[in-house]
């Protein structure tokens, strides 16, 4: 059988890549300290996925295995900073993480419904929060709070979001 | 779980802990199994957020953009992951050089040179930066060199041309890639058109090599984007990205030939620079072991002549 073209190559990579990008994205950001590296990260495991990327492996644990080495790479470059993780902890946690794949599929299903049963005026501060770009010293100054109220609001809607995924997925469990 | 651990971890997230409670959420979390899957979840959340935030606003953006149709891409919802963006199939197209060239002497259209560093390689001793130019006007990228004739290919244009590399350090380099920033002259339209080519040819005719063209125009100063400007902006969106197009070629086996290909884009009159991207995608399973070639690299800027 000939080759892939790189056409080819190309769709195969995308279909993969688009199934186990946010649960990528997700095993990358539990392992580095902020949102802004695990964005950097993601994008050295993305360059490295698609020049190495064979389309007859396990896409996703390869690409687990290709994420923890790109994040240990970059946490080794800042190993004096007490924020980030040792190599024992991160192999704990791509250890759990593939095991909660599944779990985290559905939480994100859920997401969707539970941002929904927030208020309108609540629903677009936390979306707006999570915006690239946005400051948070800059939101609070436009609402007329300090970055610390804004944050500890943030605090308590990120965990009532949390629980609701949570009650929704044990909710559709034993639906 | 108690109110103590959500706190820890969200702080963690918000990036407010301490030196001494970042350890102490360490060694917590290599102790206690349901801790760990508490903390993955929240990491979960901040990742899912993240992405609902970015799809409003990339619909936010798709109705902004929405009288800009023709474009090859403005606006960040279409710069959101150029890969995506290609199998869409939107931002792909080729034009061969003659047809770069066709419409150039159309009547009514004004077409400049902008000034690109080097764009026959003609100077033997030009140095290359390894990674993204520090400034404007300069060629930087992954190992390449300036060379005569040689692997039986002869420059496109004048004596010499680049030599892209397909191992460096006794590596595969799969992805050979070269950049520079030009920075554009003042504008007075709302929007111009640019264009963008150069001629690649491969020293192994029995290889199918994908060259690929890119352009972003960007409005800031040449000197603040910075050197992981095109890392960032590889897949992820940034406000001063505001038009990019792609143009790609995979050169049949058996193909030396030199391979001239291009793009027209419209850019907003307020961009003050364009990033090129030059590159040649190596086939993962081809033995990568003859160089590419890149040449006469041209950049212009296409506007409407006042004359009638």
């Amino acid at each position: 059988m000939s080759p892939p073209s790189e056409h080819e190559r190309h769709a195969q990579f995308l279909r993969h890549y688009a199934e186990s990008e946010l649960a990528l994205h997700t095993f990358v950001r539990s392992l580095v300290p902020t949102r802004q590296m695990a964005s950097e990260v993601m994008q050295d495991v993305i360059l490295v996925l698609w020049e190495k990327f064979d389309a007859a492996a396990d896409f996703q644990g390869w690409a687990f295995g290709v994420a923890k080495n790109v994040a240990l790479r970059h946490l080794r470059r800042q190993a004096r900073d007490r924020h980030v993780f040792d190599d024992e902890l991160v192999n704990q946690l791509a250890d759990d993480a593939v095991t909660l794949v599944p779990v985290h599929d559905e939480h994100r299903e859920a997401l969707e419904r539970c941002l929904d049963k927030l208020p309108a005026s609540q629903r677009e501060l936390v979306l707006t929060a999570y915006t690239k770009g946005t400051r948070m010293d800059e939101l609070a100054s436009r609402r007329g709070q300090t970055p610390m109220a804004l944050y500890k609001w943030l605090h308590r809607i990120r965990q009532a979001l949390l629980e609701c995924v949570e009650r929704t997925r044990a909710q559709e469990e034993h639906a | 779980m108690n109110s103590d651990s959500h706190d820890l971890i969200q702080r963690h997230m918000a990036g407010l802990l301490t030196n001494d409670e970042a350890v102490a959420l360490q060694t917590r979390l290599k102790a206690d199994t349901d801790l760990r899957r508490l903390y993955l979840h929240y990491m979960n959340l901040d990742v899912a957020l993240e992405a609902q935030a970015g799809v409003r606003d990339r619909g936010i953006d798709l109705l902004r953009s929405a009288p800009m149709a023709e474009n090859k891409r403005i606006g960040r919802w279409l710069s959101w992951r150029p890969l995506t963006a290609a199998a869409a199939g939107i931002a792909f197209g080729m034009f061969c050089s003659s047809l770069v060239f066709g419409f150039v002497g159309q009547h009514g259209v004004k077409k400049t040179l902008l000034a690109v560093h080097e764009p026959s390689f003609e100077d033997a001793q030009m140095s290359l930066a390894k990674g993204f130019p520090v400034t404007a006007s300069l060629w930087a990228g992954d190992v390449s060199k300036v060379v005569p004739a040689e692997n039986g290919v002869t420059p496109k244009d004048g004596h010499h041309m680049l030599r892209l590399e397909t191992t460096a350090y006794g590596r595969s380099v799969l992805f050979p890639r070269l950049y520079q920033i030009i920075a554009l002259p003042p504008s007075g339209s709302e929007l111009r058109e640019i264009e963008v080519s150069a001629s690649f040819a491969s020293a192994d005719p029995s290889s199918s090599p994908y060259y690929t063209v890119r352009a972003y125009a960007v409005n800031e100063a040449p000197e603040r984007l910075g050197p992981d400007w095109f890392a960032r902006h590889w897949f992820i969106e940034r406000d001063e990205f505001i038009a990019s197009a792609e143009t790609g070629f995979e050169n049949p086996p058996g193909n030396a030939k030199w391979q001239s290909i291009g793009l027209r884009m419209q850019v907003p009159g307020n961009a003050r620079c364009l990033v090129v991207f030059l590159g040649v995608k190596n086939q993962a399973n081809s033995q990568a072991s003859k160089p590419h070639y890149l040449d006469a690299v041209e950049v212009s800027s296409v506007e409407a002549s006042s004359i009638p």
